[in-house]
């Protein structure tokens, strides 16, 4: 924290390499909300650029009231969610995905035996992240790649600590048997 | 002893907050069941590649990017936003002072107000006494509300111009 209050406060005396130290201090965490929140690939990169721009412009009012990754996360959050909502695209589509067949979440192209030719594992598992609920994906995301507690998730997506756990174990659950109902076991986790 | 298995809620539980979170008995008997024990090793194995994702590479150039943009959009000093209030309450105030004859706007409320309080005389009162003891003249304290002024709104119009943008007050 006393590295960050450091650091903001150089960029704050104009010291723009501090700027640059702040970018690749938080790119990783910008880019993890952005792309698990947008599937334009070509609005990506430039979302993640006005994350930063905001950040700098807000810079003087971060009053450290909260740990500077939970601002950055929080600032990069909702300039998704206006994002989306500019173009019109749910992201609180139903959370009730967990409900769904088999059927309904089997792929196309299937084996005889009616599984799917496993050839990159990771490739198969972020497509399926892809497929879950936006808030899934984010909090997926931010425990798992971040490993953020449920507080600091919470604090991001404004959510209650309970509800982001309910909806992490959600997540996980229904992921699990999107990938065992395309994929023999066996191969998937090896 | 027969017992149900572990749930999928319990197996998530078990490995993130360990042994523990599952209670003893729970945990004897996920460590006596192989249909269990699968189970928790898929999970284990999706877990780890959820850690292990990648794929959320940024362009090389990112950062320059960043910064390319955020010169055309400096940051405004903190600052500022104090000359704003400060410009405008010292214009009012002076105007009122020295052209508004307050009683005469204010009409018989005011000077009702004004004679119950004596909050009229006490203002006037003060300010000349500030005046008097600073040894300003009125004309002096106009001119440096003018500058106040004046200073936030070239301030405000060098700012809009660097940030390209064109409505003047954005």
């Amino acid at each position: 924290m006393d590295q960050d209050r450091a650091l903001i406060e150089r960029i704050l005396a104009g010291d723009t390499a501090a700027f640059t130290e702040f970018i690749a201090q938080y790119q990783r965490l910008v880019s993890h909300i952005v792309y698990r929140m947008i599937d334009n690939a070509a609005d990506r990169e430039d979302l993640s650029q006005e994350v930063f721009v905001g950040i700098y412009r807000g810079l003087a009012e971060f009053r450290f009231e909260s740990k500077v990754s939970t601002w950055v996360g929080r600032v990069a959050y909702y300039r998704c969610l206006n994002y989306l909502e500019k173009m019109k695209t749910p992201l609180f589509e139903d959370l009730s995905g967990e409900d769904q067949t088999i059927d309904d979440v089997a792929g196309p192209a299937l084996r005889p035996d009616g599984y799917a030719e496993v050839q990159d594992v990771a490739a198969r598992v972020r497509e399926e992240i892809g497929g879950l609920p936006g808030q899934y994906r984010v909090i997926v995301t931010l425990y798992h790649l971040d490993e953020m507690s449920y507080a600091e998730i919470g604090e991001i997506m404004k959510l209650p600590e309970g509800t982001v756990k309910s909806y992490l174990f959600r997540a996980r659950k229904l992921l699990k048997k999107r990938l065992e109902a395309k994929y023999r076991p066996e191969e998937l986790w090896r | 002893m027969a017992m149900t298995h572990l749930n999928d809620e319990q197996f998530q539980e078990f490995l993130d907050g360990g042994r523990q979170s599952l209670g003893e008995r729970l945990a004897q008997h996920l460590d006596g069941c192989p249909e269990c024990r699968l189970k928790v090793a898929a999970y284990r194995a999706m877990y780890r590649r959820l850690t292990n994702d990648a794929g959320f590479d940024l362009s090389v150039d990112f950062a320059a990017s960043v910064m390319r943009r955020v010169e055309l959009a400096p940051r405004r000093n903190p600052w500022l936003w104090v000359v704003y209030p400060a410009a405008a309450l010292i214009a009012v105030v002076t105007a009122l002072y020295f052209f508004v004859d307050l009683s005469g706007t204010f009409g018989r409320l005011g000077q009702t107000i004004s004679s119950i309080t004596g909050m009229e005389n006490a203002v006037v009162n003060s300010l000349n006494g500030l005046l008097e003891g600073l040894n300003l003249k009125p004309s002096l304290v106009l001119a440096a509300g003018g500058m106040l002024v004046a200073f936030a709104l070239l301030e405000r119009l060098f700012f809009t111009l660097r940030r390209g943008k064109a409505m003047f007050f954005a």
